[in-house]
């Protein structure tokens, strides 16, 4: 097939994958990357399921990087099972699956066949914005293995995790909140065309009974406003008062008490017609209010510890025999098997002869490590190659990666900025609002003691801040949306307050300065000739090195060529015959051991370097690629923040990134988890505002730790620690925006707060001089509350245009 | 005027009974999903057609 040397890209018909020359070819004209997609077409196609290609062109989840022969039974074990399946009766079950491949609508439209593929799947829903899919099945035909078994061959392996098994309560979706907003909107609507007659009149008075059925009716419809809708308030300043301290809902909930019974008092004594129209919309906003600043972003998950990252269960051999066991039941002495691109579930030692392990995700080293046997391995560590026994010399929980969860900063929970900045603010406007409502009906009681009651209530519900408890949901909430846009998603809305503070950044460099997956490739020595370039490839992609795998797929792909010999020197490199050619391949005392004149170049430790037929042609080095844009974002930062990096790997990038810190001091290298969370406290100590920037399990105590911490992800389903916000990888450029878009938020609360606080002295006004009527309490409360929600709404948004421009 | 004690009286009946539907799609979960059913209304229900087509070229 001369016509596959040709460079033009060879798509995969399932996944659109490039093709390599391993790849097969059907007669019928479709192409796959690798068998695993060939399987899975094969499977629609008999399943009459081809459609899937026709909502999305190569729609299908690559097979080609996922481990085979995976093993699930031990999901049968009833006390596993147990706490995966939502829902059993005697028939059938219901589970959810969390599948991070869920991408397009093709996965959308398969997802939702599976019934055709295995009839005991009565019906499958998937949630698309969860990557979720809720399975109903007959349990008598199908088990839970066999589910998962079924989405893993035809490439949406679902995500179960450690953490699934703690037992932890399915997120309770906000019906609540819904429900008491409705609730209030319904109360409002026809309180106000109840209170209309009386407000229009003017003067013409309505029929005695008309006025008094529609102030009962409007007694009615608040009663339920205050008890479910308005519940919150009253419950929440409870707890202040008895912790001693006075949130910003005691206010709120004075006020509300104030407008309900007066109301209902006038009413029911005929004195006049009541606010209840006033009461049930300030219910209504507020709770718009709370929607904004509740919200969430569904998709995300901030709170992961490593029981996300670690893996369900691990295989063990006992008695020759490979089993598959939890992960909390492996004990010490037990031998597991780790296969390639699997995590290694505890410490332990190597017992294969060699192994090479991926710590990038642990400790930020980016290069795979080699380790022999008998040596040391780490949990949470990638294996990389072949298959590998490791013997367990310590239990999960104790190993050297989740040791870093026992420390102090992971038991406790940050400290809301919002919450502290409503404790004191309500603390104040409580006791003013006391201060001005009994002098005020002090003053009528010597004067006109008629008055006197109407004053004091008056008071109380103007001063209700609710213009004010609506600035900071509203221009947070929006806050929010805006960064969303931008691919930086915050755990909760007081986080962009933290973000308004952040005088000191500190990065972290593996995978977050450099990609995540991507190595650039130099290579310096003589040029290598087609055919020589063609050996070298063919010899390197029989390697199990990772470098070798990395060059030789970095490499111009072409036809493999037929290997007469092959050796592998653990730890040294490879020889190879190919065409009659001797090829080696492998490290500098590897290769200078082996033939002449290797130039005295330095010593790269990453190289590797190269010879055919003896004689030394040039090596290759695998070096990070750092993110674009980074000269740029590191110029734009430095003049208005200190910068700090704190790095797992060694200080070989040093020089590369120093012009990006200025000052050596600044910059840490080999640093383990406990150092950088060390680290981070005594900045903190010292009264730094600190955001980091990491990406790493090895970051996730220093993430923990400081004001603001970030997780840089780059694609929106990988892992990521738990943290306050993560941002996608392409918008860390937009750092410099983010942060000054957060101050200006706070300068629009700042502003809102002081517009609606002139709202309230002017209210006040009316209140002590004993002239709050209805119809002015009717107009003026919805006034006052609009307008602050249009400005801050206004003024986020104005605000975020620069951080939307750039992100396009 | 008598007439509006009735006419109040049904109007707040209908809007009740509006209510009570919003509380029922709120909890039978209409809210929880904003995104997929959008999608999932694009899709065909019978996947069979374009493959049909095929099968007739090739029995020719």
């Amino acid at each position: 097939m001369p016509t596959l040397l040709q460079h033009s890209k060879i798509k995969c018909t399932h996944c659109g994958e490039e093709c390599t020359s391993e790849s097969i070819f059907l007669e019928t004209g479709e192409k796959f990357c690798c068998s695993g997609c060939k399987v899975v077409f094969e499977l629609l196609r008999d399943n009459n399921l081809c459609n899937y290609y026709a909502y999305d062109s190569n729609a299908g989840v690559s097979l080609l990087f996922k481990t085979g022969s995976k093993r699930f039974e031990y999901l049968d074990n009833p006390e596993i099972s147990q706490k995966l399946i939502d829902y059993s009766d005697k028939e059938t079950s219901t589970a959810t699956f969390y599948i991070p491949d869920i991408h397009c609508t093709s996965c959308l439209w398969l997802l939702e066949k599976l019934y055709k593929l295995n009839e005991g799947i009565v019906h499958s829903q998937v949630n698309f914005l969860r990557k979720e899919v809720t399975i109903t099945y007959n349990n008598k035909d199908v088990r839970y293995s066999t589910i998962v078994e079924l989405l893993a061959k035809i490439g949406y392996e679902p995500e179960i995790k450690l953490s699934n098994l703690g037992g932890t309560i399915k997120s309770k979706r906000n019906h609540d909140l819904y429900l008491k907003l409705g609730l209030a909107g319904f109360a409002f609507g026809n309180s106000m065309m109840l209170s209309f007659p009386e407000y229009l009149s003017f003067g013409l008075s309505l029929d005695a009974n008309l006025r008094w059925f529609f102030g009962i009716l409007n007694i009615v419809l608040a009663i339920p406003v205050l008890v479910y809708s308005a519940r919150d308030y009253f419950i929440n300043s409870w707890y202040s008062i008895r912790e001693r301290t006075m949130s910003i809902d005691v206010p709120v909930a004075l006020g509300l008490t104030a407008l309900f019974v007066r109301s209902a008092i006038d009413i029911l004594t005929g004195i006049g017609s009541g606010f209840m129209d006033s009461f049930t919309g300030l219910v209504f906003f507020l709770l718009i209010g709370k929607l904004l600043q509740k919200k969430t972003i569904d998709s995300l998950t901030f709170d992961r510890d490593y029981k996300s990252y670690f893996p369900l269960s691990a295989t063990i051999v006992r008695d020759g025999n490979e089993i598959s066991l939890g992960i909390s039941s492996i004990t010490i002495g037990d031998t597991m098997i780790v296969r390639n691109a699997e995590i290694i579930p505890t410490d332990g030692i190597l017992m294969s002869e060699t192994a090479w392990i991926d710590y990038s995700f642990v400790n930020g080293e980016s290069i795979p490590l080699e380790v022999q046997s008998g040596m040391q391995v780490f949990a949470g560590g990638r294996i990389q190659g072949a298959a590998v026994q490791i013997e367990c010399t310590r239990e999960c929980s104790q190993s050297y990666l989740t040791r870093l969860w026992n420390n102090e900063v992971f038991t406790k929970d940050k400290p809301s900025t919002l919450l502290e900045a409503n404790n004191i603010f309500g603390k104040y406007f409580t006791i003013a609002t006391l201060i001005i409502a009994v002098s005020a009906a002090i003053y009528w009681l010597v004067i006109n003691p008629v008055t006197a009651l109407n004053a004091f209530t008056s008071v109380l519900i103007i001063a209700c801040p609710c213009a004010l408890t609506l600035a900071a949901p509203f221009a947070l909430g929006w806050a929010l949306t805006m960064l969303g846009r931008s691919k930086f998603y915050l755990k909760n809305v007081s986080v962009v307050l933290d973000l308004a503070a952040i005088d000191t950044i500190v990065f972290d460099k593996t995978g977050t300065l450099t990609k995540a997956h991507n190595n650039s490739i130099t290579y310096t020595g003589t040029i290598l000739s087609f055919d020589e370039q063609r050996l070298i490839q063919t010899c390197l992609r029989n390697s199990n090195h990772p470098f070798s795998r990395i060059i030789a797929s970095e490499m111009p792909q072409q036809d493999g060529l037929k290997v007469q010999e092959f050796k592998e020197y653990a730890g040294l490199g490879v020889e190879a015959k190919i065409e009659n050619h001797s090829i080696m391949a492998g490290s500098h005392d590897f290769i200078s051991r082996n033939c002449s004149s290797i130039p005295q170049i330095q010593i790269s430790t990453t190289g590797v370097f190269l010879a055919i037929d003896g004689d030394y042609k040039g090596c290759y080095s695998v070096e990070n690629s750092y993110r674009e844009g980074l000269v740029e974002l590191f110029s734009r930062l430095k003049s208005k923040y200190i910068l700090y990096l704190l790095s797992g790997d060694n200080s070989r990038e040093l020089s590369t990134l120093l012009p990006f810190f200025d000052d050596s001091h600044n910059m840490r290298f080999s640093q383990s988890p406990e150092d950088k969370l060390k680290f981070i406290k005594s900045l903190r100590a010292i009264g730094k505002n600190i955001a980091m920037i990491g990406d790493g399990l090895n970051d996730a105590g220093a993430l923990q730790q400081s004001t603001v911490g970030i997780a840089v992800t780059e694609r929106s389903g990988s892992f990521s620690p738990a943290c306050d916000g993560v941002l996608s990888a392409e918008s860390i450029v937009l750092l410099p925006e983010i942060l000054k878009f957060a101050k200006s938020t706070k300068n629009v609360i700042v502003y809102a707060f002081i517009l609606s606080l002139l709202y309230n002295a002017v209210g006040l006004g009316f209140a002590v001089t004993g002239m709050l009527t209805p119809i002015v309490a009717a107009i003026f409360m919805p006034v006052s509350s609009l307008s602050v929600i249009g400005f801050t709404t206004g003024m986020v948004i104005w605000n975020a245009r620069k951080l939307k421009k750039i992100s396009l | 005027m008598e007439v509006l004690y009735m006419l109040v009286g049904f109007s707040l009946l209908v809007a009740v009974g509006f209510l009570m539907a919003f509380f029922w799609s709120v909890k039978n979960g209409q809210y929880d999903d904003k995104f997929t059913p959008a999608v999932r209304i694009l899709l065909d229900d019978d996947g069979s057609k374009l493959i049909n087509a095929e099968i007739t070229i090739t029995d020719v």
